[in-house]
């Protein structure tokens, strides 16, 4: 157990230090990738987000940044998931270790990201109104939860699908992208037509970040029966994948 | 009387090479019901041994033998067909020199991870540091990006770490020839130290070696049949075989 340990901590340790070592800024980029994007949406769309429901910029500054950063999160996490035993090839190929400690490493990097980025979260908060409550809190931490389960229970698929598929990486990117638009990170949630507001209230993503938001800036818990729903959907996904993972991973180094 | 390191019974292993790799989704739509077509190449069939405790043990066989084959099953990268494999005690896969090293990070950095990777916690690597520092002659460049070592350097470095993991069993794979003449002495005359004391089991092509050190020897021919016996014999059936298969070539 404790050399389980240390092997994932040992993972996450190199993937952080692999990916902010030798640039200037180091973890800082951490911070910058979605603050400049909260940058250029906020200058493109603060203009009219008073026509559309919000009291002042500040409040549609809170809105659009923590869909941002709670999306980055999700995004990340099935991105770096899927990646995981690709990318530890050489490893793998060499020792023989519980491979899940890979993909675990890797998931963990989103969610240390994650962490991050609050923080520029409560800076902005500092400006805006936030009326978190301790219940709201929890809610919170339960909905990330939630989504944490999401990604691992989908990891456990894409990790082993991308070996003998290569394409996947792609596909899911793309997938991504139009997410991100049908999530109702930039937007309210109002302005989409009623007959597509569907996608909207039914994404789980969309869901995620509304619950997320809410959570936040207005203390409410919202979404509770949806997010009840979706947790208990990712458990049954995780054992489910747990097992697929499990049946399939022994055969993956014959594959790379 | 001794007792087993590594037993080894009904060991099969067969791999399926696809012929025309499908491995793009685009390939899967542009024509979906073409069958993949596989040529299957039987690394190891029914392979059965046992390694003493502390016992030198080493295989050869010409390439494509299944010699790797074996040696990552033992390690647990690959799965056998069927067959089981026993290990008493921890085994350490030396089948390449400094798994995941990462030429970004430094020295320190690769060490630990290469330590942590090979079965070490982080504790007992920090313990070992200076021995490892000192055994592969690095001292001052502990916190050097590896990048910047030469290839001898990183080998080195790997080699110091994996033999001061402790372990009960040793995977090599052609590992002995590393490094330049007078480190090379510094391992031949390490493995002299450990014989006896650790399992070993070595894979290899260079016959003076195998001789010197083996206990006994394991061939795999090309046909799946294979040989266990002292190193001597072994290594004249092996060199026969090869003859015969010149001639007839």
């Amino acid at each position: 157990m404790g050399w389980t340990w240390d092997l994932y901590s040992e993972l996450v340790r190199t993937n952080f230090k692999l990916k902010y070592r030798g640039s200037i800024l180091g973890f800082l980029w951490v911070l910058m990738r979605p603050f400049v994007t909260f940058l250029t949406l906020f200058v493109i769309f603060s203009s009219i987000s008073s026509a559309q429901g919000f009291s002042g910029k500040s409040e549609y500054a809170m809105y659009l940044l923590i869909g941002l950063v709670v999306f980055t999160f999700i995004n990340e996490g099935i991105i770096e998931g899927m990646n995981s035993l690709m990318q530890r090839s050489g490893i793998i190929l060499k020792i023989g270790f519980n491979r899940f400690i890979a993909l675990a490493s890797s998931i963990t990097m989103a969610l240390i990201n994650f962490v991050i980025n609050l923080l520029i979260v409560s800076v902005v908060a500092v400006t805006a109104d936030v009326s978190l409550s301790a219940l709201s809190g929890v809610y919170l931490v339960f909905v990330i939860l939630t989504a944490l389960l999401m990604v691992l229970g989908i990891s456990f698929f894409s990790s082993i699908m991308l070996i003998r598929l290569r394409d996947l990486s792609h596909i899911v990117e793309l997938l991504m992208q139009l997410v991100f638009y049908a999530s109702a990170i930039f937007f309210p949630i109002t302005i989409v037509p009623e007959r597509w507001r569907f996608i909207v209230e039914y994404n789980p993503i969309a869901v995620f970040v509304q619950a997320a938001r809410e959570a936040i800036t207005s203390g409410s818990v919202v979404r509770f029966d949806y997010v009840i729903g979706a947790f208990i959907f990712s458990l049954v996904l995780v054992v489910m994948g747990n097992y697929f993972f499990q049946r399939n991973v022994k055969k993956i180094a014959e594959f790379f | 009387m001794n007792k087993k390191a590594i037993e080894v019974k009904g060991v099969s292993k067969t791999f399926r090479l696809p012929l025309t790799r499908k491995v793009t989704v685009q390939s899967y739509f542009v024509n979906p019901f073409e069958r993949q077509e596989y040529r299957t190449f039987r690394a190891l069939q029914n392979v059965n041994f046992s390694v003493d405790e502390g016992e030198f043990f080493s295989v050869i066989g010409r390439n494509g033998a299944g010699k790797s084959t074996l040696l990552k099953i033992l390690a647990g990268v690959y799965e056998q067909d069927s067959g089981k494999v026993c290990i008493n005690g921890r085994i350490v896969p030396f089948l390449e020199l400094g798994v995941g090293f990462q030429p970004e990070l430094t020295a320190r950095e690769n060490v630990y991870l290469n330590g942590v990777l090979l079965g070490l916690t982080r504790k007992e690597v920090a313990k070992l540091f200076d021995e490892i520092i000192e055994f592969s002659e690095l001292k001052g460049f502990e916190e050097v990006p590896i990048k910047n070592f030469s290839s001898g350097m990183t080998v080195r470095l790997g080699f110091s770490v994996a033999i001061k993991t402790h372990a009960d069993i040793m995977l090599l794979d052609e590992v002995l020839a590393v490094g330049d003449e007078h480190f090379q002495t510094k391992c031949y005359s390490y493995f002299k130290s450990i014989k006896g004391k650790k399992t070993i089991v070595y894979v290899s092509h260079n016959l003076v070696a195998v001789k010197q050190f083996s206990d006994r020897v394991l061939y795999l021919d090309e046909d799946n049949k294979y040989y266990v016996g002292p190193p001597d014999e072994m290594i004249q059936t092996y060199a026969k075989d090869v003859s015969t298969m010149d001639q007839t070539n």
